[in-house]
């Protein structure tokens, strides 16, 4: 038996949890979630490099949270994305137990919100350099140039919302593109329909995104999605020194204020 | 109607060059190592040996957003005018023998009984040339559904790479022969030959008379949570998959102007079954779920005498949590 | 061909701008023509997706405007916005359209003047600038035509 699976193989010994959600090896030579309620299917649990879905994107999913007492094994998006919906107040210390795995691959049992920081802090990584680069390169472009390519990146959105169900973040039970009286958001993947997709999904995680990348991923037609939330987070960290994902703590930074917050764009 | 021909590979790009100036042609395109089918004018940026795209090619026939009419209001009175469906005729080059049987379930579903406008003009002025499969994933299952890598059902000509160079070409239907007779010399006659040993080796995953029969008599069952609990309810499986016809109309514009549109949509959102009551018949993922697996293999059966899968892989590839379609199959044919 | 007339689309709260551009009205301080008033109960409530669709409506410019620091009626919606506005304008920037068509300020009920100053430096400043094109070209619908029925 792993060290993983001896964590979890406990936890369902001393009846802590009900359910535990980890990953396995599917059928196509990857690896997928797996929910595990009872401890004889704990050999199926494991974790290597290609383990990369949030799987705490199944924290508020009714059928998933029926079962009782969950434990979830996370990495460090996965534990960035429990302290910021911690922050939210969708979860509360001593909900669920996590089982972290850091850097080395290496797992780990955290119980409290003040480990899962303190493993965030030891644990840090930098975003993938692709990323950075290419979001460089946006930055470089003329503003011209920049319409261009983000419409000719929206244009090839086929809106199947991939990105949103993926993401730990956009647990709304009701999305504002779902919303049709009045329809904010065209249910068109037309030119309009796509851009105010995306730019709604992006300011609705505005100092949220925790960075997994998922939404990236999860996409058939490979939009750079994480770099608007990136590019969000980037000007938050700016104007107002915030970072989600660090804290369970946090103030979210567009529902708090400071009266000598930046005005000289304001006439 | 049947006749066989061959073709070098070298005449095969003096047939595309052929077709191309007086027709839209369609062909699979490899971007970022992932295939997509879009609108191709050289011979070159085609993608011949590919597995499969990742998104399917109905969008010629059924496309993302189709503009029904739009409308116009002036002097107090509705102008509605139709937009033309299509304008040129259409060749897609090089589907998988999957997909070009994927578009007899399309013409049935949208045929049948009301004669869509735009699907039925759009249908009349496509040709589907098909390219029978030499690779296969693990994802691929067509001959568990009663297909097989070089079948010819739905496509006007079928194309099997024989040797090297050279490939065996399936006259199929009377199109297809309108296509041939565009360069009928870069063609030379052949017999019948077994293409068997030509093709991939798809592995048959479950038998669909079992699997029709078990997913029919199944309604309630834990089994349809516990398989279910990782789907997150996106619309990628829908939108991927060459047979999923369910679309939702929207009108898009003001009292005065504007045009009646009608989207893809999915059985996997909450939104797709929700009553202007608030109400929804299907509140959770895994009805949705069973919902999906009984339209394939019961619903459009009992609708249409067809299974609605015809076994791409494509929503398993997709699937952002993996969800495979094929293990559901397996699980309730062990029932 | 006449000269291009910008409309603008203006966001403001009922408490301070909106009563800021009636005095300007009832002092007879002639203004540019070129606006629109929408009026809010207060800027915390004008959320980015109202001057979205302001754009897709026609718009050349927005003015969102309310009540200055410490003087909101609902005590902290401006601090609010003022927040939102500055990430949002931060998107914009970074999505390629063009910020300096959004103009942001806080005009008082006792401003009328100021109102009628920022109308007019906003219409000369989108004549400058020019039709909003980027927005006009996109299209509400997709396009029939075959070929571009695959989303490419
Ligand atoms: S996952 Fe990609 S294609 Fe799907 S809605 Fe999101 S951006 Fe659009
Ligand atoms: S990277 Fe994408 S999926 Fe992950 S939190 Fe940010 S928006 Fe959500
Ligand atoms: S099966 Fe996968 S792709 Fe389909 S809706 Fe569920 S999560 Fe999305
Ligand atoms: S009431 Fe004027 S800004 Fe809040």
């Amino acid at each position: 038996m792993t060290e993983l699976q001896n964590i979890a193989k406990k936890l369902f010994d001393d009846g802590s949890i009900n359910l535990l959600i980890g990953y396995s090896n599917n059928e196509n030579g990857g690896t997928s979630a797996i929910f595990i309620d009872n401890s004889a299917d704990i050999d199926k649990l494991i974790y290597n490099e290609n383990c990369h879905q949030n799987l705490m994107v199944y924290f508020q999913k009714p059928e998933v949270k029926k079962f009782g007492k969950l434990a979830f094994v996370v990495s460090l998006p996965g534990l960035k994305s429990v302290l910021e919906i911690a922050s939210e107040n969708q979860i509360k210390d001593g909900d669920a137990y996590f089982i972290a795995i850091d850097k080395d691959g290496n797992p780990s049992l955290l119980q409290d919100f003040h480990q899962i920081e303190d493993f965030i802090t030891n644990n840090q990584t930098k975003p993938p350099m692709g990323l950075l680069k290419l979001m460089e390169k946006i930055n470089n472009m003329t503003r011209e140039e920049r319409w261009q390519y983000w419409t000719d990146e929206f244009s090839k959105c086929i809106k199947c919302y991939a990105c949103r169900s993926v993401c730990p973040l956009c647990y709304c039970t009701q999305c504002i593109t779902d919303i049709n009286i009045p329809q904010w958001i065209s249910t068109e993947s037309s030119p309009i329909g796509n851009l105010d997709w995306h730019i709604a999904r992006a300011m609705h995680l505005a100092g949220r995104c925790i960075g997994c990348g998922e939404c990236m991923k999860a996409c058939p037609v490979d939009i750079p999605l994480a770099l608007l939330t990136a590019n969000l987070n980037k000007s938050i960290a700016i104007h107002f020194g915030d970072e989600p994902g660090m804290k369970a703590d946090y103030k979210y930074p567009l529902s708090h204020y400071k009266l000598e917050d930046k005005e000289n764009f304001i006439r | 109607m049947n006749n066989y021909k061959l073709i070098t590979k070298q005449n095969l790009h003096s047939f595309f060059d052929a077709l191309q100036p007086k027709n839209t042609i369609i062909a699979p395109k490899e971007i970022n190592k992932k295939y997509y089918f879009k609108p191709v004018d050289k011979f070159e940026d085609i993608a011949l040996d590919y597995i499969q795209t990742v998104l399917s090619a109905k969008s010629v026939l059924f496309p993302r957003s189709d503009t029904l009419f739009n409308y116009h209001r002036a002097d107090g009175d509705y102008n509605i005018d139709e937009p033309s469906p299509i304008e040129k005729n259409t060749i897609v080059f090089g589907m998988k023998p999957c997909d070009a049987s994927s578009f007899v379930y399309l013409s049935n579903f949208f045929l049948k009984d009301y004669q869509d406008k735009n699907i039925k003009e759009r249908l009349e002025k496509l040709y589907i040339i098909s390219l029978s499969c030499k690779e296969a994933d693990n994802a691929c299952f067509c001959t568990s559904v009663g297909s097989n890598p070089a079948s010819t059902k739905g496509s006007d000509l079928n194309l099997t790479l024989i040797e090297n160079d050279t490939y065996y070409v399936e006259v199929v239907t009377e199109k297809g022969q309108e296509l041939i007779n565009y360069s009928a010399d870069l063609f030379q006659d052949t017999k019948e030959i077994d293409k068997s040993k030509y093709i991939a080796n798809v592995p048959q995953k479950f038998d669909v008379e079992q699997a029709k029969q078990n997913i029919d008599s199944i309604f309630e069952s834990p089994l349809w949570v516990k398989d279910s609990l990782a789907c997150l309810g996106c619309g990628i499986c829908a939108y991927a998959c060459p047979t999923c016809t369910c679309f939702d109309i929207q009108d898009i514009g003001s009292q005065f102007n504007g045009s009646r549109v009608r989207n893809w949509d999915s059985c996997a959102f909450d939104l797709f079954t929700k009553h202007a009551s608030g109400h929804n018949p299907r509140p959770v993922q895994s009805q949705r779920w069973r919902n999906r697996i009984k339209h394939k293999f019961e619903y459009s059966v009992e609708n249409l005498g067809l299974i609605s899968c015809v076994g791409c892989g494509r929503c398993i590839r997709s699937c952002p949590t993996s969800m495979n379609i094929v293990k559901t199959v397996q699980i309730f044919q062990g029932v | 061909m006449s000269e291009f007339e910008p409309k603008i689309v203006a966001f403001v709260c009922n408490w301070c701008t909106y009563a800021g551009a009636d005095l300007a009205g009832t002092s007879r301080i002639k203004y540019a023509q070129n606006v629109r008033i929408v009026r809010f109960p207060c800027t915390g409530r004008i959320d980015f997706m109202l001057l979205l669709k302001a754009f897709e409506e026609g718009a050349d410019g927005i003015i969102v405007s309310g009540c200055h620091p410490a003087d909101c009626h609902y005590t902290s919606g401006n601090y609010h916005a003022r927040r939102r506005w500055m990430v949002f304008k931060d998107l914009l920037d970074f999505i390629g359209i063009d910020s300096r068509r959004i103009v942001f300020s806080w005009v008082s009920a006792a401003e009328g003047a100021k109102w009628a100053h920022l109308v007019n430096d906003t219409v000369s400043e989108i004549r400058n600038l020019g039709p909003m094109k980027e927005y006009k070209n996109l299209e509400n619908v997709s396009s029939n035509k075959i070929g571009e029925l695959i989303n490419d």
